[in-house]
């Protein structure tokens, strides 16, 4: 029975499947993009040494208060790892990004001589609204924050 | 692919492809075709039944050579090069019925042969029954089949939007893009979509933001398959399968260009979207090609346009055969580009939307060897190569998550020859391999999988009785590409399923009105990559998913019983089933938010013992000469047993009537579409108010010498009523579309 076939069969076949088979198979989505993101549980805020606003583990303790009109002090982000440690990402990879619920009432001022991960509240209005943090790793935030309230008293000269 | 293991074994799996597909029939198999004398011819003309006016445009099938011609303009055709045998042949052609005929093709000689052709009582709301799958006159169970002037009529945006509302079908939604059929409850990777009768290789199956990437503009014919057939295409076919035909490797013989051309819109979206399919005789090979556009705004609703829904698609194909007496050898390749918006989810943590871009290449080579010797008609191999590439964008342009999925497909199929009461049988070997890996913010392991199959297919045929039985086997491997320990989703390793499936389905034919029957069915379904490693924010689909690296395989008994009842044009068909899932997977909404993206809620895959129950009645009854009614309702309740909870995204109770008047070669009808309060609801799942909504359609065909013009109108929710689908899972932003507009114009040449 062997070669049996019609020739068109057996030519035509092992052509069409072979060229087929040799085609170039890479996976248009590569690994690179995704060994280095930033692992984090949570994140802390800091005002020099003290701890104002603890975000970590679905948990969220403190909350920032400023005076309408007024800009607090400087305030630096840390993200939490999964072992506890506080860490700042690498700042040629990762960029700290945020979003006021309403920016009305409070937003974010930064400073570029305050460094990549420093930042300060400016109260613009009293009332109270959100912020969110994002760490931004390239065109996607590794990290989300929970929604943190700040709170815009009328009284001048506060600080947070 | 970014690991060496991985593509050693895709290499070696290709190698063996070529192995097996080109060199297995060379020396397993004896010369079917090349005897002498074995060039039989069989030519004929097609007329209308009364008139005897001759039909053009009528496709010819010859079943079992799977070889087909279209009739000239007046009614004749020629098929040259066939084996010798019997052989059953199949007409299809808008506005006359679909008739099959078993005739006998002699070595060396010429069959001259009329078909007189009935005028056909169009099917517009219930299902379009094929009498026969099997070409010998029996009945066996039915699917539902869209093409023609059904196809025409309810033509959407796509594949479940053109085939919603029939018999247990629904649609889930996620705005009008990404929209995949629900089959009695059972959707994602529990139904099957094929592109001519193989897989896509696309990521719909797996969440809810993930869009089919077939284009129904240029399809030919859907079919609706369950039951022992539906496991001769996988295991996991508890659900059914949905086949859209579209014919890119040609297998017809062909004197002279052919084709048709379509041009369609509606007003809901603005939308527009246009396509056309040809296939001429180049040289000693046949020729087809297909391409489409398609373009939409945002869609409109009664309470405002529902933002970030349009969508742009464009696809293509090129096909090349040789079709001969042996049989044909071909190969094409096409692709698929779109671009569409998920609307915005204010409670689903993106209050802008994402956007989503995809593309999916695509190479096929199959063959088939009419072999008829050694207890087999025909052998068919087919080969399928996909890479798939999927973008999700936020609002700002940035990219959330990126998949690419290299797919290989490998089937080898044996159509066995009839055996006194042992007919249409099938066995078969299927192979797979698939390469999937994830981009952005994931912590998804790339992955390599395997799998493979082995399954056998036959019919018994008994004066009363008839049974279909299917035995089916598969293996299957999951590789991550990296071996680690996730404090969320378990141990990342490397995991193996195999199991048997099985199908038995009787059918009593009391006599010439009246059939009973049921089905019994045992699935199985191993679990995905995405239900065992997945983690990372799936912002398309507002979710935070979790894996869970110890689920077990799928298994179901499916059970059915079904009445039919077929006088004439008359028929009425009712059916109860029960599906007992045991460690049905899903992804949970645990209520919780993510830690490392706290705008995400967290779904994570457990897999639970499930049960589903449901009832589909279908109908179609002439009133008169040239009023006739048609329609359908289906229910489906499903529980977590072991839980007590409603299951969620059950449909609720659906139904859909039509009453029709035709004339000659124009019709039109109104329907009603109808669904109750759903609200057995799941956990964090909101019940959903019931709706009536009224539908229009016209549609004429007029036919010329050289032409056939086919026009479709719609006027779908007429009085522009608020209605929301409860398996849309953005319906609580803005209900569904508003009245709209819809043409639709074929030309056939």
């Amino acid at each position: 029975m062997l070669f049996h076939l019609h020739k068109y069969y057996v030519v035509l076949s092992f052509i069409l499947l072979f060229l087929i088979s040799c085609g170039k198979d890479d996976n248009p989505v590569t690994t690179e993009d995704h060994d280095e993101h930033a692992e984090a549980v949570g994140c802390v805020i800091k005002q020099s040494d003290l701890e104002l606003v603890r975000a970590a583990q679905g948990q969220l303790t403190g909350s920032f208060s400023v005076n309408e009109n007024t800009e607090s002090a400087m305030l630096s982000f840390f993200l939490v790892a999964q072992d506890g440690d506080l860490f700042q990402p690498e700042e040629d990879h990762f960029v700290l990004s945020w979003t006021s619920a309403d920016p009305q009432i409070a937003d974010i001022i930064h400073y570029e001589q305050d460094g990549a991960w420093n930042f300060r509240i400016k109260g613009l209005d009293a009332g109270s609204t959100m912020l969110q943090f994002k760490v931004l790793h390239g065109d996607h935030a590794d990290f989300v924050s929970l929604d943190i309230p700040v709170n815009v008293s009328e009284d001048g000269g506060g600080k947070s | 692919m970014g690991n060496r293991k991985m593509s050693i074994a895709s290499f070696v799996f290709r190698m063996a492809v070529v192995f097996i597909a080109s060199i297995f029939p060379v020396i397993c198999l004896p010369n079917p075709a090349v005897s002498p004398g074995a060039n039989a011819t069989l030519k004929g003309v097609i007329v209308e039944e009364g008139t005897a006016e001759p039909i053009g445009f009528a496709n010819i099938l010859l079943q079992e050579m799977n070889r087909s011609v279209t009739s000239q303009e007046d009614g004749s055709f020629v098929l040259e090069q066939l084996a010798a045998g019997p052989v059953t042949l199949k007409t299809f052609r808008i506005g006359y019925r679909n008739i099959a005929v078993p005739v006998e093709l002699t070595a060396g000689d010429t069959l001259e042969i009329v078909l007189i052709l009935p005028r056909a009582v169009i099917h517009m709301g219930g299902v379009t029954v094929e009498s026969s799958r099997t070409g010998d006159g029996s009945t066996v169970r039915p699917d539902i089949l869209f093409s023609d002037k059904k196809l025409h009529q309810a033509l959407g945006q796509t594949i479940a939007q053109t085939i919603d509302y029939e018999p247990g079908i629904s649609q889930r939604t996620m705005g009008p893009a990404p929209a995949r059929p629900v089959l009695r409850g059972l959707g994602g990777d529990r139904l099957m979509m094929l592109e001519d009768s193989e897989q896509t290789g696309d990521l719909s199956a797996t969440s809810t933001d993930h869009a089919v990437v077939i284009e129904p503009i240029t399809a030919e014919r859907i079919e609706v398959i369950r039951g022992p057939e539906a496991l001769v295409y996988g295991s996991n076919t508890l659900g059914g399968v949905i086949n859209v035909f579209r014919g890119y490797v040609p297998f017809k013989t062909l004197s002279t260009l052919s084709g048709s051309a379509s041009l369609q819109g509606e007003t809901t979206n603005s939308g527009y979207a246009g396509g056309f399919e040809m296939a001429a005789p180049l040289g000693m090979f046949t020729g087809r090609f297909d391409a489409s556009y398609r373009d939409a705004r945002n869609t409109n609703t009664p309470e405002g346009p529902l933002i970030n829904t349009s969508i742009q698609t464009k696809n293509g194909s090129a096909g090349l055969s040789l079709v001969r007496a042996w049989g044909f050898a071909g190969a094409a390749a096409s692709d698929y580009m779109s671009e569409y918006g998920i609307p915005p989810d204010p409670n689903g943590g993106h209050p802008a939307g994402v956007n989503i871009k995809l593309d999916r290449k695509h190479l096929e080579a199959k063959n088939q060897l009419l072999v008829n010797s050694i207890g087999l008609r025909r052998f068919e191999a087919s080969y399928n190569h996909s890479v798939y590439f999927h973008q999700e964008f936020e609002s700002t342009g940035y990219l959330g998550m990126e998949y690419g999925v290299v797919s290989d497909f490998f089937n080898v199929l044996g159509f066995l020859k009839n055996r006194g009461r042992f007919k249409n049988g099938i066995l078969g070997l299927r192979a797979s391999s698939r390469d999937f890996a994830s981009g952005g913010l994931t912590f998804t392991p790339d992955t390599f999988e395997m799998a493979a199959a082995g399954f056998y297919y036959e019919e018994m045929h008994f004066d009363e009785f008839l049974l279909h039985g299917s035995l089916r086997f598969d293996y299957k491997s999951i590789a991550p590409e990296e071996e680690r320990l996730s404090s969320t989703v378990g141990l990342i390793h490397p995991r193996t399923f195999s199991d048997f499936s099985l199908a038995l389905s009787p059918h009593w034919l009391i006599n010439q009105k009246w059939t009973i029957g049921g089905t019994v069915m045992r699935t199985f379904r191993a679990p995905t990559t995405e239900e065992l490693f997945s983690e990372g924010p799936h912002l398309a689909a507002y979710s935070y998913e979790v894996g869970n690296a110890d689920l077990s395989k799928e298994n179901a008994i499916g059970l059915e019983l079904f009445m039919d009842m077929k006088v004439e044009d008359a028929y009425i068909r009712f059916a109860i089933y029960q599906n007992d899932i045991k460690n049905y997977i899903f992804p949970m909404n645990t209520g919780e938010k993510s830690w490392r993206r706290a705008d995400l809620y967290i779904y994570k895959y457990v897999g639970e013992h499930a049960l589903m129950r449901g009832a589909e009645l279908s109908f179609h009854l002439p009133l008169s000469q040239h009023l006739h009614t048609a329609g359908s309702a289906s229910y489906v309740w499903g529980e977590l047993v072991d839980f007590h909870q409603p299951l969620p995204y059950i449909p609720p109770l659906e139904a859909k009537v039509n009453l029709g008047y035709e004339v000659g070669q124009f019709s039109v009808s109104t329907a009603v579409r109808a669904a109750s309060d759903q609200e057995r609801v799941g956990e964090f799942e909101s019940p959903t108010d019931g709706y009536v909504i009224f539908d229009l359609y016209v549609q004429h065909v007029i036919s010329t010498q050289r032409h056939l013009h086919s026009f479709s109108f719609a006027v779908e929710n007429i009085f522009d009523a608020v209605y929301r689908k409860h398996l849309n899972r953005v319906r609580e932003v803005m209900p569904e579309p508003g009245r709209n507009f819809r043409l639709l114009y074929k030309i056939f040449i």
